[in-house]
């Protein structure tokens, strides 16, 4: 065989696609380089560290001691309040993401009309979305005030009943975190989401509906709920995740209590971590309860083919 | 008794003082000589009655400038740089400007960075020390229960080197009940900032006591038993007028270590041993004092928490409304109550203290706070001398008058605030008497303070109690858990 120089010799065919290829992969890295950097060195470096943390016990203060799975085995055998703050913790996500979808979807059907100042409407459900939680959450402690609250005010002068202590009884204080998430949420982006897929579905078919007899509640039934399935599913996906993390509002409206009332996984990890330092031991309960959020969404995949529908698909 | 000056005692005296004036004027001896002039002004006080303002003010005068000018004078060469100082005490009343205007006038080579931090944000200081970034004065203070485990973590700088090579220190101008809080086994890491002694008592609206019917103890006494103080709860305490409503509860104690921890200890009882190791929730006596509140909290529900009082406890307090008696001390009428007084015909402020046990403790908590030196600090001296600054006499009643804080660590500080507002002399027992807080051996004090309140918030919920023993018995094993941690 004669081996000839490579300045000499002439690409083929197959080398000019790979070279040009490998060329365009390259450019590709490069533009998103920045977001790449940033997210080893702020998201999957971080996250790797934390794994690494959650075999040591560290309080930042002195370099982390090797412990093996001693953290592993004290959250899932010993810390008395693992597992109640995750159940806990899935209560709320029980409560507030099935709400939160309906609202939202029963909004975005609402908002779907084709109603005179529906714009004026679309905004002003949206505006709470953009409330920062730490002013609804002290919003809500003067609403939900137990003396001088309105809408106590409003249960003793209506009613003549003793009103409930909300944030301050630890059988409403989560029922209130819920309906504070609710009107922070409802309107928000996941109702946009919602309205998007609504004007996805194709008018054809209510028409068809129409024509064939059949009334508001049997289209939105029939053919509003399956087509919008996809969104559906999204939100519940979002929502869920979302809803497992809740810890702003419960830190600043009780702090976990009264009684560990509103004591989430979340908080349990914050206060492991900033007031205990046990960095350590936080980090195990982080991955932990990420394992338990991974496990459940694909759980949640696995199950949707039984219910969402993809229109065309 | 009057007593005749003789010629031979006037020219003894004032031989004495003169001879004292001169010594004084000599260094380095100028502290020992110090104490002898003021041994011999208030001996001069008792015979010569008519000059003895003039006498002692004009001796004490003149030798303290002359203490602080030469240290002034000596350290002001030495004193060059830029320090830090992190605290969440004072800023926005102007005293911390105050005092750093005061001081970099005396030193003008000092130039200080100033990092007001949110309150008890002991985390944020952490990541700083972590970083590398913790300032050159900080506080880690022992009430809050982080002094130990920072001393621990190697972030304060002992005060031994400092103190030795400093001879005005006298350690004697704050009350050894605080000085003493300085100390971690055997060295002094710092000086009182705040200090009270607290929780022993009901901050109470007179007005709802006698409109009861009720004799009110003198502020001071300490001869009230604790089954007295519960009758007084229930005879002030008003229902509304919807079944399961209140219009006025009886009294708002506080869940939480310190205003439970003081009514155990009205009953001889406590959290905590003393060595901190075992919890002592189970005792006859612990017992006896958690069902006293327990009586009051469920049977009775007299007791209201927070968030069952109308609007800021202390406005509504002010108005006569939300409570009649709230837990806490006698610091807080001259700090907050007395300035949510609207209508002195519908509140009077007084004091009911739990009685004083059969040891002859008061059942005060004691707790103060402290300035400390980062162990890393470039500037130990300038930080030394700053501290010493916060806490003169004139700092110390700044940082009660103007920064609102509640630091009666100094005997002339103290003396001072009783004449400005008597509410400050009927807590003077407590102080003097009182018991120190405990501190958890193993160092885990957040967790063990946030164990017992979210405990005791589920041992005493009104609508869903716990049975009593059972409570006392979680409550105990929540406590004890939490001290049988690994060292923090």
């Amino acid at each position: 065989m004669t081996h000839q120089s490579v300045t000499g010799v002439r690409p083929t065919p197959a080398t000019r696609k790979y070279n040009f290829a490998r060329r365009e992969n390259l450019y590709g890295y490069l533009f998103i380089s920045p977001w790449l950097i940033g997210f080893f060195l702020l998201t999957l470096g971080p996250a790797l560290a934390s794994m690494a943390l959650s075999f040591t016990k560290y309080n930042i203060l002195r370099p982390p001691q090797f412990l093996g799975l001693d953290n592993y085995i004290y959250a899932l055998s010993k810390d008395k309040l693992f597992y109640p703050s995750i159940i806990r913790t899935f209560y709320y996500a029980a409560l507030s993401v099935p709400l939160g979808v309906l609202g939202s979807m029963f909004l975005a059907i609402l908002l779907n009309t084709g109603v005179k100042g529906i714009t004026v409407f679309r905004t002003l459900f949206y505006v709470p979305s953009l409330v920062p939680i730490m002013a609804a959450a002290i919003l809500f402690g003067w609403l939900l005030h137990p003396d001088f609250g309105p809408i106590n005010a409003a249960i003793r002068g209506l009613f003549h009943v003793a009103a409930p202590g909300w944030f301050s009884d630890r059988r409403y204080a989560l029922p209130s975190l819920v309906m504070m998430s609710l009107w922070l949420g409802v309107g928000g982006t996941r109702m946009i989401i919602f309205l998007a897929g609504l004007q996805g579905i194709p008018q054809e078919l209510y028409e068809a509906a129409s024509i064939d007899g059949a009334s508001p509640w049997h289209s939105t039934r029939h053919i509003t709920i399956p087509l919008l399935s996809p969104t559906i599913f999204f939100n519940v996906i979002l929502g869920v995740i979302g809803a497992l993390q809740v810890f702003t509002s419960a830190f600043v409206t009780t702090s976990g209590g009264p009684a560990y009332a509103t004591y989430f996984i979340g908080l349990h990890i914050y206060y492991q971590a900033f007031d205990y330092l046990s960095m350590g031991y936080a980090c195990t309960l982080a991955w932990l309860f990420a394992v338990i959020i991974v496990t459940l969404t694909l759980v949640q995949q696995r199950f949707s083919g039984k219910w969402v529908f993809y229109y065309g698909g | 008794m009057t007593a005749q000056l003789t010629r031979r005692a006037f020219l003894r005296s004032a031989s004495m003082i003169t001879s004292a004036g001169l010594l004084a004027a000599c260094q380095p001896k100028v502290v020992e000589v110090t104490r002898e002039v003021e041994k011999v002004v208030k001996e001069t006080v008792e015979v010569e009655k008519e000059v003895e303002k003039v006498v002692e003010k004009e001796v004490t005068k003149e030798v303290e400038k002359v203490v602080v000018v030469d240290r002034q004078a000596e350290m002001a060469e030495k004193l060059q740089g830029k320090v830090s100082w992190a605290t969440w005490r004072g800023p926005g009343t102007g005293w911390n400007e105050e005092r750093m205007q005061s001081f970099t006038d005396m030193y003008p080579g000092v130039e200080f960075e100033f990092m007001p931090m949110p309150y008890g944000d002991y985390a944020k200081m952490y990541a700083e020390a972590a970083a590398g970034d913790l300032a050159d004065m900080i506080s880690f203070d022992p009430g809050h229960l982080v002094f130990e485990a920072a001393i621990e973590n190697g972030l304060l700088l002992p005060w031994d080197d400092l103190m030795a090579a400093d001879p005005s220190l006298d350690l004697k101008e704050w009350f050894d009940v605080f000085i003493n809080q300085q100390y971690y086994q055997g060295k002094l890491y710092g000086l009182p900032s705040w200090g009270w002694s607290g929780h022993d008592c009901l901050l109470t609206n007179k007005k709802h006591l006698e409109a009861a019917g009720i004799t009110v103890p003198a502020p001071e006494s300490r001869n009230t038993p604790m089954e007295e103080i519960a009758d007084f709860i229930r005879k002030v305490h008003v229902k509304g007028e919807i079944p399961g409503e209140v219009d006025r509860w009886g009294a708002n104690i506080m869940i939480g270590d310190v205003a439970f921890g003081a009514i155990l200890r009205a009953f001889s009882g406590d959290i905590l041993s003393e060595d901190g190791t075992k919890s002592i929730l189970d005792t006859e006596e612990s017992i006896a004092g958690l069902k006293w509140l327990y009586n009051l909290a469920v049977e009775d529900q007299v007791l209201g928490w927070p968030g069952d009082v109308a609007g800021n406890r202390a406005t509504a307090w002010g108005e006569g409304k939300g409570c009649t008696m709230y837990g806490g001390g006698a610091l807080d009428i001259v700090r907050t109550l007395r300035k949510a007084i609207t209508d002195p015909e519908v509140c009077e402020p007084t004091t009911i203290y739990y009685p004083n046990r059969p040891d002859g403790k008061c059942s005060s908590w004691v707790m103060g706070g402290t300035w400390n030196i980062n162990a890393k600090t470039e500037y130990p001296e300038i930080c030394y001398e700053f501290i010493k600054h916060l806490t003169t006499k004139e700092g110390s009643l700044q940082f009660n008058l103007i920064a609102g804080e509640g630091a009666l660590v100094r005997p002339d500080t103290y003396e001072i605030l009783k004449i400005r507002d008597v509410a400050y002399s009927w807590g003077e027992e407590s102080l003097f008497n009182g018991i120190l807080f405990r501190v958890p051996a193993n160092m885990r004090g957040a967790e063990v303070r946030n164990a017992f309140a979210q405990q005791c918030t589920l041992m005493m919920d009104r609508k869903q109690p716990m049975p009593f023993e059972q409570g006392v018995e979680e409550l105990h094993k929540a406590v004890q858990d939490v001290l049988d941690m690994p060292p923090a």
